[in-house]
C-alpha cells in the first residue's frame, strides 16, 4: 500500500522533472502537420542524384519536432537526485521514448485510416528511426545529438532522392511503410537507441 | 573573448565540415557546375553554384544561431552581465555562425570562378551580396527563435523550417512568393544579370523581419511604443516586398547585354560577344556589304550600332531592331554561313513595333533580292509555310506584291520599299 503510493508519486515527480507537458504541443503540431501533408504536398528541394530539384514530400520532415521535444524532455533532469536515487529512472525514460514513437505511429495510422492514403503510415517508422539514431548519439555528442535528425534528412534529400522512383534502401526514411529492409533498420536503430538510453539514463548529459 | 577562442567555442566549428562538404561535393561532382557551353559570363558562372547554396546556407545559419542563442540563455549571460550591450553579446556569438553561412555561399562560387577562369563583375556578384546579407538576417531570426524555445527544439526545427520555406515558393503557381523567398532562383541566360530591383524584395521581407526582431532587444522604455515600432517595421517590409512583386511574372526584371563584347568600326559599330570569338571579322564584312548593297539600290541606311542579339537572354526578340540599332543573330549567322542574310533581314526596320506581316514580307523579299540573299530567305519561307495554310496565303500575297514592284522602274523601287514599310505599320495591315 505504502510502496504503491511512493511509486505513484515517483512517476508524477519524474513526469514533472522531465516536463512532459511539452510533448502535448509537440504531438499536436505533429498531428496537424501530418494531416496537412498526408495528401502528398511536396516541396522542391535540390537533390544530387537528380542534378536538380526533386519534389520531396513534406511528410518526411514531420518527425523532427517530435524527436526534438522527446530529447528535450529526456534532457530535463534533476541530476543530483537522480544520480543518488535508489530507483533508477531508466525504465520510465525508455518507456517514454517507446510511448512517444507509439503515439506518433498511431497518429500516422489514424490519419492514413481516415484519409484512405497510405503515405502517412510511414511517418511513425521515420519518427522511430530518427529517435533511434539521436538516442544512440547522445552519450558521445551530448545535446548536439538532436541535430542528427535534420542532418540525416539533409543527407537523404541531397544524396538519396532520385528524380523518379523509390529512394535507395540506405535512406531508411521516405520509404513506404511495408518496405522490409527500412523497417528492420528502424527496429535495430530504435532498439539500439533504447538500450543506450537505458544505460546512460543515470548519468547522461 | 579572443577571436580564436570565440571560434573554437562556437557550434559553427563542428557544423562546418558537414555544411561545407555538401556544396563542395555538389560542385566537384558536377551537379552545381555551370551548364555547358560555359562562356566567359561572370553572372552565369556565379549563378549556377549559387542556385544550390541559398537554402542550405540560410538553414545552417538559422539553426546554429538558434543553438548559440540557447547556449547564452542557459548560461544566463544576460542576467550575469546586464550592463553589457545585448547587441554586442549577440554579435559575438553570431559572427562565427554567419561566417559559416558565408562560406557555404562563397566556396562553390569561388570554385566556379577559378574553374572557368572568369573575373567576377559587379553585375554578376549582385546575387552573392544578397545571399551574404540574408545569411546575417537569418542568423538574427534564428537567434530570436532560440531565445523563445529551448535550443534542442529550436535548432532542428529552424533547420527544417528555413530550408523548406526558402525552397517552397518556386513551386507555387502564384509568382510573387518566389521573388521574396530570399533565394534568387532564376536561371540566368548568356548575357543576363540580376537587377537590384529584382533582389530588393528578397531583402525587404527577410531583412525587415530580422530588423524587427532585433529591435525587440533595444531598451525602449515603453512596451507599447516598442511593440508598435516592431510591428510597423515588419509590416512595412513585408507589404512593400509584396507591393513590388505582386504584378511580376515568373521572371523578375533582368539586365541584358551584360556579356563582354568585342567591337569593330564606327558608324556602324559592330559588336559580337567575346566568348563566341572569331565571328567579328565576317560579321563586320557582312554588315558593310549589306549597307553598300542597299546604298546601290537607292536606300540609304545609317545604323550606329549592330549588336548580336544572343546576349539578350530571354528578352531576345522582344526588343526589335530600330533604324539606329540593329540586333541580328550575328554569331549564329556566321556559324550557319549566312551572315549577310541575317543582317539584311534586320536591316528591314518598319517604323513600329508590330508591323503587318504581308507588307513586311514583301519588303524583306525586296531586301533579299537587293543584297543577293534570296536563296536563304526562300529556304526560310518554304520551311515556315509547311503545314501552315495561313502563312502560305500571306506569303503568296507578299510574293504578288513583290513581283509587281519588280516590274517598276529601278528608280522608283526605293520609294516603293519605303512606302511598303509605312504600309506595314499603317492602314494596310
Amino acid at each position: 500500500m505504502r510502496s504503491g503510493t511512493v511509486r505513484g508519486t515517483g512517476i508524477i515527480w519524474w513526469g514533472k522533472a522531465r516536463r512532459l507537458w511539452a510533448l502535448v504541443p509537440a504531438l499536436a503540431a505533429f498531428t496537424a502537420l501530418v494531416t496537412l501533408s498526408h495528401a502528398g504536398t511536396s516541396v522542391p528541394l535540390l537533390s544530387f542524384p537528380a542534378a536538380g530539384t526533386v519534389p520531396v514530400p513534406l511528410l518526411l520532415f514531420t518527425p523532427v519536432p517530435v524527436v526534438a521535444t522527446l530529447v528535450w524532455c529526456l534532457d530535463n533532469r534533476l541530476p543530483e537526485a537522480e544520480a543518488s536515487a535508489v530507483r533508477s529512472t531508466a525504465v520510465a525514460d525508455t518507456a517514454l521514448a517507446v510511448a512517444v514513437c507509439a503515439v506518433a505511429s498511431g497518429v500516422g495510422a489514424a490519419v492514413a485510416l481516415l484519409s484512405g492514403s497510405t503515405a502517412a503510415v510511414a511517418t511513425g517508422r521515420d519518427t522511430a528511426f530518427l529517435a533511434g539514431i539521436v538516442l544512440c548519439l547522445r552519450p558521445p555528442a551530448g545535446q548536439a545529438a538532436v541535430l542528427a535528425a535534420p542532418a540525416w534528412l539533409f543527407v537523404v534529400v541531397f544524396f538519396g532522392l532520385p528524380s523518379a522512383g523509390p529512394p535507395p534502401v540506405w535512406t531508411v526514411v521516405g520509404h513506404s511503410a511495408a518496405a522490409p529492409i527500412p523497417l528492420t533498420a528502424t527496429l535495430l536503430a530504435f532498439v539500439a537507441g533504447l538500450s543506450v538510453l537505458a544505460r546512460s539514463s543515470r548519468t547522461s548529459v | 573573448m579572443r577571436f580564436r577562442s570565440r571560434l573554437r567555442s562556437s557550434s559553427a566549428l563542428w557544423a562546418a565540415p558537414f555544411s561545407l562538404a555538401i556544396p563542395v561535393l555538389y560542385y566537384l561532382t558536377g551537379a552545381s557546375r555551370p551548364a555547358p557551353p560555359v562562356l566567359d559570363d561572370a553572372a552565369v558562372v556565379i549563378s549556377a553554384p549559387l542556385y544550390y547554396s541559398y537554402a542550405l546556407a540560410y538553414a545552417v545559419t538559422s539553426a546554429l544561431a538558434a543553438w548559440e542563442s540557447g547556449r547564452l540563455k542557459e548560461w544566463g549571460v544576460r542576467d550575469r552581465a546586464p550592463a553589457r550591450s545585448r547587441f554586442r553579446v549577440a554579435a559575438e556569438v553570431l559572427w562565427p555562425v554567419t561566417l559559416l553561412g558565408w562560406l557555404v555561399v562563397l566556396v562553390p562560387v569561388v570554385m566556379a570562378l577559378v574553374d572557368h577562369g572568369v573575373r567576377p563583375t559587379e553585375t554578376g556578384l549582385r546575387p552573392v551580396w544578397l545571399a551574404l546579407l540574408l545569411c546575417a538576417a537569418h542568423a538574427v531570426i534564428g537567434f530570436a527563435v532560440g531565445r523563445l524555445l529551448p535550443k534542442v527544439v529550436a535548432a532542428p526545427v529552424m533547420a527544417i523550417v528555413v530550408w523548406v520555406a526558402v525552397s517552397f515558393p518556386v513551386s507555387f503557381e502564384t509568382a510573387w512568393p518566389r521573388h521574396v523567398s530570399g533565394a534568387f532562383l532564376t536561371d540566368l541566360m548568356f548575357g543576363e544579370a540580376a537587377t537590384y530591383r529584382a533582389l530588393l524584395p528578397h531583402l525587404l521581407l527577410t531583412g525587415s523581419i530580422a530588423a524587427a526582431l532585433a529591435l525587440c532587444w533595444v531598451r525602449i522604455p515603453h512596451a507599447v511604443l516598442r511593440t508598435g515600432l516592431v510591428v510597423c517595421l515588419a509590416a512595412a517590409g513585408t507589404t512593400s516586398a509584396y507591393a513590388m512583386t505582386h504584378s511580376w511574372g515568373y521572371d523578375p526584371p533582368l539586365l541584358a547585354d551584360q556579356a563582354p563584347e568585342v567591337c569593330s568600326g564606327s558608324a556602324p559599330r559592330v559588336c559580337v560577344p567575346r566568348a563566341l570569338g572569331g565571328g567579328l571579322r565576317p560579321a563586320d564584312q557582312a554588315v558593310r556589304r549589306v549597307l553598300k548593297d542597299f546604298d546601290e539600290a537607292g536606300v540609304r541606311l545609317a545604323p550606329r550600332l549592330v549588336e548580336d542579339d544572343v546576349t539578350q537572354g530571354r528578352a531576345a526578340g522582344f526588343r526589335p531592331s530600330t533604324p539606329d540599332t540593329w540586333r541580328p543573330s550575328l554569331t549564329a549567322g556566321v556559324r550557319a554561313g549566312q551572315p549577310r542574310y541575317v543582317v539584311a533581314m534586320e536591316a528591314v526596320t518598319p517604323p513600329c513595333a508590330r508591323p503587318g506581316r504581308r507588307h513586311l514580307m514583301a519588303a524583306q523579299l525586296w531586301a533579299a533580292r537587293v543584297t543577293g540573299t534570296d536563296r536563304e530567305l526562300r529556304a526560310d519561307l518554304d520551311r515556315r509555310r509547311q503545314g501552315d495554310p495561313e502563312e502560305a496565303a500571306v506569303q503568296d500575297r507578299a510574293e504578288a506584291e513583290f513581283r509587281a514592284a519588280r516590274r517598276l522602274p529601278a528608280a522608283s523601287q526605293p520609294e516603293w520599299y519605303r512606302h511598303e514599310l509605312r504600309l506595314a505599320c499603317g492602314a494596310g495591315r
